[in-house]
């Protein structure tokens, strides 16, 4: 068959932000979909939700309902919702109660309301609720049997040309044995799981026919908007060819980007280590107002610190972050912490990137991240953080990411989030024991096609920011947390 | 205007319109039957027909702590036949205060609704059922200002 002999199949849009995405391009029109799960999953809001995105006067919809919720409670509960339009309820989205035929026991009696209605309101849309009690009702002797129902009604939907939703709610165990999902073309399973705490969504698309969906998981939120949908695989972004050499990027930090080789090569990863108060937020602060000041857009984003106290800290340290943000050069992305899934959280910051056109990304921290998320997807959380660097650095975004290092008179070492292996470069910032006094030092580990320096740096917070001084000549034993003082002639132990 | 003096005006004219210019006791129960028969069936796409008629039931019982003569109706208006027994029982009595009762009925019903899905809601309704209802009947905050019925 020639390409233009196969039938195109036009898809809508659902309304649902992200949905689209996962079902591959939208809703195939005419098609018949089982959106199911537990109780509280959310399937109503969302069959509501792609109802009030698509229904006009000239494609009305009718949301029958069986048994159970009726519609003037659905009315009274999605009115809550921003999509909701009063002005579309009886205009283009009609409401039918078919209790009443339910309760009669009989399905010829529901099937010819359903016809009757639809004969009356011709519409492109149909969604029957509450699908459960059909499968439960008990039905009077010699009357239609369930298999007969759920072909005929299917037919009739089909027939009618609308594309059509038959919600239901059940278990996806129970849902497999029931003939509608066979004849159904699409199925969406709707769960909603509590990990310890927090309540995770998640959305799978179990089939659609005709096209490729994303296949998984996905999580989702129900807020004031309704229900938007989190892809488990971000959209790839465009990469770009890296040139050789490199274009090095200023890191605000006076004396750090000598010790580098000339700074941060475009399009690197680089992970910040120290411990806590050694001065790695500052750093990163720093490397985004520099690249501000030099028109290079850049996204922060924070999970620990709220984003004023954030701001009014880098204020006292001669760094405007306000007037930045008013200037779009600056978004600084506030991760509401524990409840958030790993997607959520990427589209956050993926959007966050996208809207200013961010060059810089600095994400702090990296151990604050996987804390702000919900327990369920920190085991994910390394091979996702790890898909978006990829993904942000391929397309010559550079990124910061700052990670605690655990500190102790025997030395140190990265926290139990072993992130190294995200990142091109390493930079670490330790404590160390000179006469007595702590003070802070900064060492280059790793920075890849660069010529950088190996040796232990002071470094010193003033009230401009972090300064990088002269290295640590003099000394042996620095890393060990209590140098001691090369004395001359003298060398270190094993030499 | 509170909406409670909005149902009201809606029930009075609908009862006005249903009445056609009669203006005894007899007519204007037969008038008021209609209307709440129009409003059971109107409603009954929402609630199913047993819950339009529970809510019909609950607007009359709250009437008839102010309306006396509704109580002489035998039990709820779940007993088939009410609304058409109304008729015979108002006959005699005072042509306003039969008018007062009905429309109190209406207005207590649209209220309970609105209680529920929000007045914006209830005035979509009332237009579906009643399309010819004028719109400055049932008006909205924006649409008051006519306050004649």
């Amino acid at each position: 068959m020639s390409q233009s002999e196969r039938v195109r199949i036009h898809r809508l849009p659902t309304g649902v932000p992200g949905l689209d995405e996962v079902l591959g391009g939208g809703l195939p029109e005419y098609s018949l979909n089982l959106i199911t799960g537990e109780p509280g999953a959310g399937k109503t809001i969302l069959t509501q939700q792609i109802l009030f995105a698509n229904a006009t006067p000239a494609r009305p919809a009718i949301y029958f309902t069986l048994a159970g919720e009726p519609p003037i409670k659905i009315l009274r509960y999605q009115q809550q919702f921003s999509f909701f339009e009063p002005d579309k309820v009886d205009e283009t989205i009609h409401f039918v109660s078919l209790a009443d035929e339910v309760r009669r026991g009989e399905l010829e009696q529901v099937l010819a309301r359903i016809m009757q209605e639809m004969e009356a309101i011709q519409p492109a849309l149909v969604a029957v609720d509450g699908f459960r009690s059909i499968t439960q009702m008990e039905r009077r002797q010699g009357t239609m049997d369930m298999l007969a129902f759920m072909q005929e009604l299917a037919f009739v939907l089909t027939g009618w040309h609308a594309t059509s939703f038959i919600v239901m709610e059940g278990r996806a165990s129970e849902i497999a044995g029931i003939p509608i999902a066979s004849i159904a073309d699409g199925l969406l399973y709707l769960t909603q799981d509590t990990m310890r705490n927090s309540i995770v969504r998640k959305l799978q698309v179990v089939k659609m026919r005709g096209q490729a969906q994303i296949v998984g998981l996905h999580t989702f939120r129900i807020s004031e908007d309704g229900i938007r949908v989190f892809p488990r695989i971000l959209t790839r972004r465009a990469r770009i060819e890296r040139q050789q050499p490199r274009r090095r990027l200023d890191t605000g930090v006076p004396g750090l980007d000598e010790i580098m080789g000339g700074g941060i090569p475009l399009g690197d990863a680089v992970l910040v280590a120290g411990p806590s108060g050694s001065g790695k937020t500052l750093l990163g602060t720093q490397f985004i107002t520099a690249g501000a000041a030099q028109g290079q857009p850049g996204v922060l984003v924070i999970f620990e610190e709220h984003p004023q106290e954030f701001v009014s800290r880098a204020s006292n340290m001669g760094l405007d972050l306000d007037e930045l943000t008013q200037k779009g050069l600056l978004r600084i992305l506030y991760m509401r912490p524990l409840d958030l899934s790993v997607d959520e959280a990427l589209f956050a910051i993926s959007e966050a990137i996208d809207e200013v056109a961010a060059q810089r990304v600095v994400i702090d921290s990296v151990s604050g991240f996987e804390l702000a998320l919900a327990p369920a997807f920190r085991e994910d959380f390394r091979e996702s953080l790890y898909r978006l660097v990829s993904s942000l650095t391929g397309a010559g975004v550079s990124v910061l990411l700052t990670v605690e290092l655990v500190e102790s008179f025997e030395g140190s070492r990265f926290s139990p989030y072993l992130v190294s292996f995200l990142a091109d470069d390493l930079v670490l910032l330790r404590y160390i024991e000179i006469e007595s006094r702590l003070a802070p030092v900064i060492v280059i580990v790793k920075m890849r096609s660069s010529q950088h320096s190996r040796a232990v740096h002071a470094v010193e917070i003033t009230h401009h920011g972090l300064v990088v001084g002269e290295a640590l000549e003099g000394y042996w034993g620095i890393l060990s947390n209590a140098p001691m003082l090369r004395r001359r002639g003298e060398s270190e132990p094993g030499d | 205007m509170g909406n409670s003096d909005r149902f009201r005006r809606t029930g009075f004219w609908l009862l006005s319109h249903q009445a056609g210019g009669c203006e005894d006791a007899a007519s204007l129960a037969k008038a008021g039957a209609r209307v709440l028969d129009q409003l059971e069936q109107g409603l009954s796409p929402l609630i199913g027909q047993r819950g339009a008629r529970l809510l019909l039931t609950r607007a009359w019982q709250t009437a008839r702590a102010q309306h006396t003569f509704l109580g002489t109706s035998p039990g709820s208006l779940e007993a088939e036949g009410t609304l058409e027994e109304l008729a015979a029982q108002v006959d005699g009595l005072d042509p306003a205060q039969v008018r007062d009762g009905i429309t109190a009925v209406v207005a207590n019903a649209l209220a309970l609704l609105s209680d529920f899905i929000g007045e914006g809601l209830v005035t979509r309704q009332v237009r579906r059922i009643w399309p010819e209802l004028p719109r400055a009947k049932i008006p909205t905050d924006e649409e008051v200002g006519d306050e004649s019925i």
